[in-house]
């Protein structure tokens, strides 16, 4: 049952156009929508919320066109990157606002504050202002505020953005076991992708204004359906190799990394393409190994439980991602192999062969 | 959890054209400006076309007929052709002129050091911010005064200077125009220094620490950071002074009454005795306009400066 | 390039304590983090270098020289603001001249050295046009080509990255590293986040509340933690801590979690825990990926059961929630087997753990 469903909208500004967008939304789903910055993004929000309206295409909220909703009526709460709290009220007033505003009666008002606040772990501020309060505590009162007002929906915008990246890590297992427990419908807005991936039931990659894909995290970190996705999921990014089919389309020719690597599969013979590896799926070579190429280490950057790894070969960088702490000078050549199973072939064109 | 299916209970759509005014922006800005649109267009609009429509006529209040009646001396432009030959406009044009080159300049480098001075923090500097500010706050007719006891001969400036109680400040044909401008400088040079410390302290303090850490000495960051940053606020400041220096009247009258003679006598100045004295009304009127008129176009020309700076 | 000496440095803003008794030592060249939570005291400390704010006791030497008494434009020293403090009336050109030009160097060398930086930093395009134009990316490069330009004797950052998306961040912390070994300055990078820190730095100096918790290089810290707080600070993701109070029963030491939850302590753990006679109650660390499911490896490897709580996809790994009454463990689902709500046995290696004294903090069972 779709809970909020966008047809093909398509919104027009100066700098760029969003849309068509085609989005449908579950009820109680934890729906992640992740870009680079100023592309629409928030737009998107925006639209769902009622704060601008689409040029084309349609807001449906519960199976109606919202089109002849106003924003108070569309029965959603928002949780602003800014917080937007009101300075002059403490956090107990704030939180209980949209209530009052509803005309809730003052049991319910304090039953939704109580379940709020002890969720949250607010109950010992809520009697201080927003000025009072540090930049976490901010926060959490304006999720109280937009949870205690008990509506249809949750729409996010990079609500944890302004945290240290400690308590960010916290908040973001908090969300999701709020949003779980009161089966409530989230959409949830970031450029933090690793934030967007821990979290969403369904991802949508936001792409200049366009949905470039839509699925679980593990859809579109496994299987990117195009090198513009592929390369903004996953951190480090993706590496990327150009190659070109052999005759009898076996074997990809890697110029650069002067070598051929054994493929199976029908593909088109002679043809160019675009080779991509994460970082984790390159390892220093084993026997068994049927392909395996030179680089040298840069930089190496120790992790703790993991290690990234900076190297060379010709002019380009190549970033790998192994296991525990490895010990390997700068500047050593070392001989490494891509895991077979996990290479991502795109066309010249960019889409996922 | 609530049903998403189920539209929530209070959604009333309020009808009628008010709720539309609420809810649009511009209808609503149209209507809370219109009592005051009306007020202004009572005092400001229909009093500049009465001075427009006395103007092109020969009407004084000693002709004996009432105002609305003044077509009856209709002159069409001989008034405004007068003006330019009238050797006392002239006079009175090139004197207020200099007042102004002179005074507005000697104020605004003096309220730019003092603002520099206050810029940052030291012991008493609320004190001395409130003292500072206390000239302007003085009425201007009461400012003219105090000036007008202090520099009579026998008075306390020639005491402190050991000058001769015939050395004289407001009667000499030179030192009159030195001692309306000296007033002048004293009384307005706050309102410079408040305009210009807030332009000062309108500059990021991180630019200017950066700026220190690279290097730049205090003198280079007021010439290459705070100065530039300030073109908007110097450029208001100015036209602001420049434009009410033109108009300098409270000081002169009452100092010098004009004189001696003439010798100080302002373009505002010599209107009031125009129309208090002569009662030429109708060639007041004209001289008004003309000069309103020129005043507008060296304010307009500042603030298209500025509204370019502020982009 | 210079040394920096901080010797007992204490900065008090009238009744708050903001940096307390802070000693460092940092050798020439080298890159060091200073790593805490927002309001630890970390950028007052920098400013405290950097001559913008005053010590209130103590002193900090630069090789060997106290500079207090030196006016900050006499300093010689590179600070990249965490806001970049661009000269936004400026051109880029003018930007990066700034230092050059209030030397009163010659127009010519300017003019080499200024094309010269912005080529490195990749923003020669840019140069004729107004600073303010540029994108946040582009503002950063500028930022620390203006500092870097003067060469100074050191360089200071404070949170350059926490302004810049998710993607260029990764580019930047490898771009700054080849920058800092090009430049051999001693660098001192502000950040809260430890994953820069352990990437970039070669010693993190990890601070909370104005006092330093511990000095060391990003390894060490790692695996030899001094304290609780450090424990929990560094690592992605961060250690298990539980804590709980120590209790006998029929001679096993076990960690009563306030919450239900019960750990027996075993081998390693077992005796870090009772090496220091007086702890009575502690915290119990483990890393993630130290925690394992399937058969039990060891006698000493302690087995707890728990539910599937929440999982979490971050980058190619799973990480799992482990509810134990109250009690979440964090791991990692290597084999991508767990399901939400299912209830599982995991272990926890005693040779592993860690043991913490709740109320001093530090790791028990270190000589």
């Amino acid at each position: 049952m779709n809970a909020i469903e966008i047809k093909n909208v398509v919104k027009t500004y100066p700098e760029f156009t969003l849309g068509p967008i085609n989005l449908e939304i579950n009820q109680g789903e934890f729906f992640g929508i992740f870009g680079p910055p100023s592309t629409g993004k928030t737009s998107i929000l925006k639209l769902i919320l009622g704060l601008i309206q689409p040029d084309e295409g349609q807001v449906i909220i519960g199976n109606q066109d919202a089109n002849a909703m106003g924003v108070s009526e569309r029965g959603m709460s928002m949780v602003f990157q800014n917080l937007a709290l009101f300075p002059h009220m403490t956090g107990r007033e704030n939180i209980i606002f949209p209530l009052k505003e509803g005309g809730a009666s003052d049991e319910e008002m304090s039953q939704q504050l109580d379940k709020v606040s002890s969720v949250l772990h607010i109950s010992h501020i809520l009697d201080k202002n927003p000025g009072q309060m540090s930049g976490g505590e901010r926060q959490r009162i304006a999720l109280g505020r937009a949870f205690a007002a008990n509506s249809r929906a949750m729409l996010l915008d990079e609500p944890i953005a302004a945290l240290d990246a400690r308590l960010r890590e916290e908040m973001r297992v908090e969300l999701k076991r709020l949003q779980r427990e009161n089966n409530q419908t989230f959409v949830y807005v970031s450029h933090d992708e690793e934030e967007v991936m821990a979290i969403s039931d369904r991802v949508a990659v936001i792409i200049d204004g366009k949905i470039a894909q839509l699925g679980t995290p593990d859809d579109v970190y496994s299987r990117p359906n195009s090198i513009s996705v592929a390369e903004v999921i996953g951190s480090p990014p993706m590496n990327f190799f150009d190659g070109q089919f052999s005759d009898d389309s076996m074997f990809i020719d890697m110029k650069s990394l002067g070598g051929r690597l054994p493929v199976d599969g029908k593909f088109k013979q002679g043809s160019k393409v675009t080779l991509g590896i994460r970082p984790e799926d390159i390892w220093l070579t084993q026997d068994g190994d049927k392909f395996d190429f030179e680089l040298s280490i840069i930089s190496v950057e120790p992790l703790g439980g993991y290690t990234i790894l900076n190297a060379q070969v010709g002019d380009q960088i190549i970033k790998i991602r192994a296991p525990g702490q490895v010990n390997l000078a700068e500047g050593s050549i070392q001989k490494v192999s891509f895991d077979q199973r996990r290479i991502h072939l795109f066309s010249t064109k960019g889409k996922r062969l | 959890m609530t049903d998403i299916t189920k539209q929530p209970e209070n959604s009333t759509k309020k009808q009628g054209y008010w709720a539309g005014v609420a809810r649009d922006g511009k209808k609503m800005g149209f209507w809370f400006i219109l009592p005051t649109f009306l007020l202004l267009l009572f005092i400001v609009i229909f009093p500049l076309f009465m001075q427009l429509y006395l103007s092109v006529t020969w009407w004084t209040p000693l002709e004996g007929i009432p105002w609305y009646r003044a077509w009856e001396v209709f002159s069409w432009g001989d008034n405004y052709v007068f003006q330019f030959t009238d050797e006392r406009v002239w006079g009175a044009l090139w004197r207020t002129i200099i007042i102004m080159v002179i005074a507005v300049p000697a104020q605004f480098f003096l309220g730019m050091s003092l603002a520099y001075l206050f810029m940052d923090n030291f012991p008493g500097r609320k004190i001395f911010y409130s003292l500072m500010l206390t000239p302007m706050m003085i009425v201007p007719a009461v400012v003219g005064l105090m000036f007008y006891l202090l520099f009579q001969g026998t008075g306390p400036v020639n005491a402190h200077l050991g000058l001769p109680v015939t050395f004289s400040w407001l009667t000499d044909v030179n030192r009159a125009m030195i001692s309306v401008i000296i007033a002048d400088v004293w009384q307005w040079t706050p309102l410079m220094f408040l305009i210009l410390l807030a332009g000062m302290l309108g500059v990021p303090s991180d630019q200017l620490m950066a700026a220190k850490l690279l290097g730049g000495s205090n003198w280079q960051n007021f010439l290459k950071i705070i100065l530039p940053r300030m073109k908007a606020v110097i450029a208001i400041a100015l036209v602001l002074r420049a434009v009410e220096c033109f108009k300098i009247f409270d000081l002169v009258y009452i100092m010098t009454k004009g004189g001696p003679g003439v010798q100080t006598e302002t373009i505002s100045v010599f209107l009031y005795k125009m129309t208090f004295g002569e009662f030429e009304w109708s060639y007041v009127a004209a001289l008004g306009l003309t000069i309103l008129f020129v005043l507008s176009i060296i304010a307009a020309k500042g603030l298209a400066y500025i509204a370019k700076k502020d982009g | 390039m210079s040394s920096i000496q901080i010797n007992n440095v204490t900065k008090r803003f009238g009744d708050f304590t903001a940096v307390e008794d802070l000693s460092l030592d940092i050798k020439e060249g080298e890159f060091v983090a200073l790593l805490g939570p927002s309001g630890c005291g970390k950028t007052t400390t920098m400013n405290m270098i950097a001559g913008i704010e005053d010590i209130s006791e103590g002193s900090i030497l630069f090789d060997g020289q106290d500079l207090s008494s030196t006016r900050i434009q006499d300093r010689n020293i590179g600070f990249v603001f965490q806001n970049y403090a661009i000269f936004t009336h400026l051109s880029v050109y003018k930007n990066l001249s700034y230092g050059l030009e209030v030397k009163k160097i010659d127009k010519s060398d300017i003019d080499t050295r200024v094309r010269a930086m912005a080529d490195r930093m990749s923003i020669t395009h840019r140069l004729e046009q107004p600073a303010s134009s540029l994108s946040v990316n582009e503002m950063q490069k500028l930022a620390i080509g203006r500092s870097a330009i003067v060469e100074p004797r050191i360089f200071l950052l404070d949170e350059p990255l926490s302004n810049l998306d998710a993607g260029f961040r990764a580019y930047m912390r490898a771009e700054l590293k080849v920058l800092q070994h090009e430049f051999g300055q001693t660098m001192i990078y502000v950040t809260h986040d430890q994953i820069e820190a352990m990437s970039l730095a070669d010693k993190i100096a990890i601070i909370d509340q104005g006092k330093l918790m511990q000095y060391g290089s990003p390894l060490d810290i790692y695996n030899s933690p001094d304290n609780r707080f450090v424990a929990n600070f560094i690592g992605s993701p961060r250690m298990n801590l539980i804590d709980g109070k120590l209790r006998e029963e029929k001679s096993q030491l076990k960690l009563m979690v306030h919450g239900g939850a019960e750990i027996p302590l075993k081998g390693q753990v077992k005796s870090n825990f009772t090496s220091d006679g007086s702890v009575q109650s502690g915290s119990f660390g483990i890393r993630p990926q130290d925690i394992y499911f399937g058969d039990k490896r060891s006698s000493n490897d302690i087995e707890m059961k728990g539910i599937v709580d929440v999982l979490e996809r971050v980058g190619p790994k799973r990480i799992a929630h482990l509810q134990v009454s109250e009690t979440n463990f964090i791991a990692f689902d290597d084999q991508d087997q767990l399901k939400l709500g299912e209830k599982v046995s995991f272990f926890l290696p005693s040779e592993k753990s860690m043991a913490f004294d709740e109320v001093s903090g530090r790791r028990s069972g270190v000589i």
